[in-house]
């Protein structure tokens, strides 16, 4: 299942990575590199798996921490309801 | 096949302010 975020948050890329804006609260939330790179590719249509891959191919990472990372970035989109459930 | 990979930071969000507040 495609990951989408909810209508009324917006994106900016930036020098240092993502900035996502809450258009319904206000806030905004700053993403480095490679949570930008992760979060890329799962709005693209990729799947976790493929995220991984995406990181481990760009950074040097394994795929066991990679896995984790991606998931807890998942986590974080959800508990800050940026993305749709 | 000899691509350097980049040095590793761990993907991270974080509340970097409010519209209202700024």
């Amino acid at each position: 299942m495609t990951l989408r975020l909810r209508a009324d948050v917006s994106t900016a890329d930036t020098d240092y990575g993502t900035v996502l804006l809450d258009g319904a609260d206000g806030r905004y939330w700053q993403l480095n590199a490679s949570a930008s790179l992760t979060l890329r590719t799962l709005l693209d249509g990729g799947t976790v798996d493929e995220a991984v891959r995406r990181l481990t191919g760009t950074y040097a990472v394994g795929p066991d921490r990679a896995r984790e990372d991606v998931e807890r970035l998942l986590t974080r989109l959800r508990d800050a309801r940026l993305v749709r459930p | 096949d000899s691509r350097e990979l980049q040095a590793y930071e761990a993907p991270e969000m974080f509340e970097a302010g409010s519209f209202a507040e700024d």
